[in-house]
């Protein structure tokens, strides 16, 4: 027994997502097709990326609310410095280096003036926006991919048969899943999100970490960005609402605490792939819109509940 | 340490707002009219959406032809900016307001305020939630749910199954286009059948991932009737990238926008069926002059019809 409860502590997400998989499966066969395991693989890099960086911000203790609003003014500024011939390249470095850059504000209001990241970020969150309607005009910029085969082919593109957006998200993991267990930033992570006071006093070098976590949330959401516009081969201002919701899920679910301190990479990684499915599969089974939305939020309190027990 | 940050803040808002009133207050005078001084307000709610021009130069005309000074105010898609924009304008006198309100709300008091001095107001596609609004001219989206609905019947006579892309649950136009649509391919004697039905918030982004879902479930859709342009062509860019060009699927937008025409034009897309803001905007005058000239009082809701646009438009 004590046995089955071991392997439920270290297990607790991948067996929730299992049986989602096998619940949509049993009432919508053609959900295993490899097309739509593709598919889903391909849509979760996006929110995944976000995910990844977000899981960062929370085990510090810490939140992120202006990721949608980094995601769509990078995912701007890629569109129309390609619509404006910046080569390729450079344009995606660009935006990159402005992701951290836009971390970096959020990481120094909250480390250097300690204000609340919860407010800090609610703020930039609208402010970041609002850059968006500026240099947009609030018009979406459209065609981009049309002339930009590096861009096509980060979104469309295939390597041994897997999505380029699904191994750029895999690589991307690995690093920071590295980041994360192997080096002093990492431990300095956790012991900020455990008690920062005691960080601090075990010359843990709170201020950067904290502005640290930040950076890596803000290049991972342009990065996001990137993925997006080429996806859709468009910059839309709007693009990204509401993305900070499903990544906070995400990390949630796969277990780490919203307090800081506690969690683990790889689950986040489960947690974007339930995410995934439940929106994929809501659709595949023919699920009303009106439930939709009802059965996503239940499914994800279920999957929170599960696994606190599970790591009691 | 703290106050060079707060300084350098402060330095960047000033910085922005300067920017920012430098544009909102530019407001252009058009027309001289012909010496009467009546002059009519013209709020925007986002002139940075070309779509919406189509409504400021047709307001612009013919407030000409009948010789107003017409002044126009954008909003730039902020609801907030426009009760100041109202305020200004009362103080500077007009003889009418038309506006094309951000939101339900935002405007209601500075409105409120036009009204008790006896300037009229017009809201175009949009209402305001106050009474004493002279008129409200909106697209009537039931109809234009049903001609989308006519044209796919004309289209395919032989009928097909069609995917249903939502926009945002719950708003008017949601409920308005997808209705008037569903009551002619939804109904009992149509060849036509509702195989799924996803939501796409109106914008790009979920209705290409709705999309995607549903080109991997099926493969054999015939229609896409997205309830808006913009996730029509968000479920366009779907199919492309899913390599399913040649099925054929005959894809039906709602608005009238320029990227929806670009793709009908290149036989990407079908049809869309369009806001007519021309007629919103001339009739929109035309109430304000009438009332002006002799207090006629028009119907406090007009319905615009749309009318289709698909390659013989051409």
């Amino acid at each position: 027994m004590s046995r089955f409860i071991d392997i439920y502590n270290k297990y607790g997400t991948i067996i929730i997502l299992f049986f989602l998989v096998l619940i949509v499966t049993i009432v919508s066969p053609n959900f295993l097709a490899l097309n739509n395991i593709l598919n889903i693989l391909q849509q979760v890099s996006v929110i995944g990326f976000i995910a990844l960086g977000m899981t960062f911000v929370i085990l510090t203790g810490g939140i992120d609310l202006s990721v949608g609003s980094i995601l769509a003014l990078s995912g701007m500024v890629l569109g129309l410095m390609i619509l404006s011939g910046v080569p390729e390249l450079l344009a995606i470095l660009i935006v990159l280096v402005l992701g951290g850059i836009l971390g970096f504000t959020n990481g120094l209001f909250i480390s250097k003036i300690r204000l609340e990241p919860f407010i800090v970020t609610l703020a930039t969150m609208t402010m970041y926006r609002g850059l968006t309607l500026v240099i947009s005009d609030g018009v979406p910029a459209m065609g981009i991919t049309s002339n930009a085969p590096v861009l096509d082919f980060l979104s469309q593109g295939n390597l041994l048969g897997i999505p380029v957006p699904t191994l750029l998200f895999l690589i991307v993991f690995l690093i920071l899943m590295i980041l994360l267990q192997k080096t002093i930033f990492g431990r300095g992570v956790y012991a900020i999100g455990g008690n920062e006071e005691v960080a601090r006093l075990s010359s843990v070098p709170t201020g950067r970490v904290k502005t640290g976590v930040y950076v890596i949330s803000g290049i991972m959401s342009a990065f996001a960005g990137v993925i997006l516009t080429s996806r859709l081969s468009s910059s839309q201002p709007t693009a990204g609402t509401g993305f900070e919701l499903d990544a906070i899920a995400a990390v949630v679910i796969g277990g780490t605490s919203l307090a800081g301190g506690r969690g683990r990479i790889f689950g986040t990684l489960i947690g974007v792939l339930i995410i995934g499915v439940i929106n994929n599969g809501l659709n595949i089974m023919g699920v009303s819109a009106f439930y939709q939305q009802f059965i996503k939020g239940l499914i994800i309190l279920i999957a929170v509940i599960l696994d606190r027990k599970s790591n009691k | 340490m703290k106050k060079v940050y707060l300084g350098v803040l402060a330095v960047f808002i000033l910085i922005l707002s300067a920017c920012d009133s430098n544009e909102a207050n530019g407001e252009k005078n058009s027309a001289n009219g012909d010496g009467s001084g009546e002059s009519i307000a013209l709020f925007m709610a986002d002139l940075g959406n070309p779509y919406f021009h189509v409504l400021s130069d047709s307001v612009e005309k013919r407030g000409e032809e009948l010789g107003y000074e017409v002044i126009v105010y954008d909003g730039q898609n902020n609801p907030s900016s426009q009760p100041a924009q109202i305020e200004d304008a009362i103080q500077k006198g007009v003889s009418a307001i038309i506006i094309n309100p951000g939101d339900e709300s935002s405007t209601a008091n500075a409105l409120k305020e036009a009204i008790s001095q006896g300037i009229p107001v017009v809201t175009v596609d949009r209402a305001v939630d106050l009474d004493g609004i002279l008129s409200y001219i909106v697209t009537d989206n039931t109809s234009g749910g049903e001609m989308a609905g006519e044209w796919l019947q004309e289209y395919l006579p032989d009928g097909g199954k069609v995917v249903h892309i939502e926009g945002v649950m719950g708003t008017a136009p949601q409920r308005e286009r997808g209705g008037g649509f569903l009551s002619i391919i939804d109904s009992v004697d149509s060849n036509f059948e509702i195989i799924d039905t996803v939501v796409g918030d109106f914008s790009m982004a979920p209705a290409e991932a709705a999309m995607s879902d549903l080109l991997a479930k099926h493969d054999d859709i015939d229609v896409v009737f997205a309830q808006n342009d913009i996730m029509a062509v968000g479920a366009v860019r779907a199919i492309e990238t899913a390599g399913r060009l040649d099925d054929g699927i005959v894809v039906i937008g709602f608005d009238g926008s320029q990227e929806a025409f670009d793709l009908i034009d290149e036989g990407k897309m079908h049809s869309t069926a369009v806001q007519d803001f021309e007629y919103q905007g001339t009739e929109a005058v035309d109430i304000v002059d009438a009332y002006l000239k002799d207090g006629t009082e028009p119907d406090p809701e007009i319905l615009v019809d749309v009318y289709m646009y698909d390659q013989d438009s051409n």
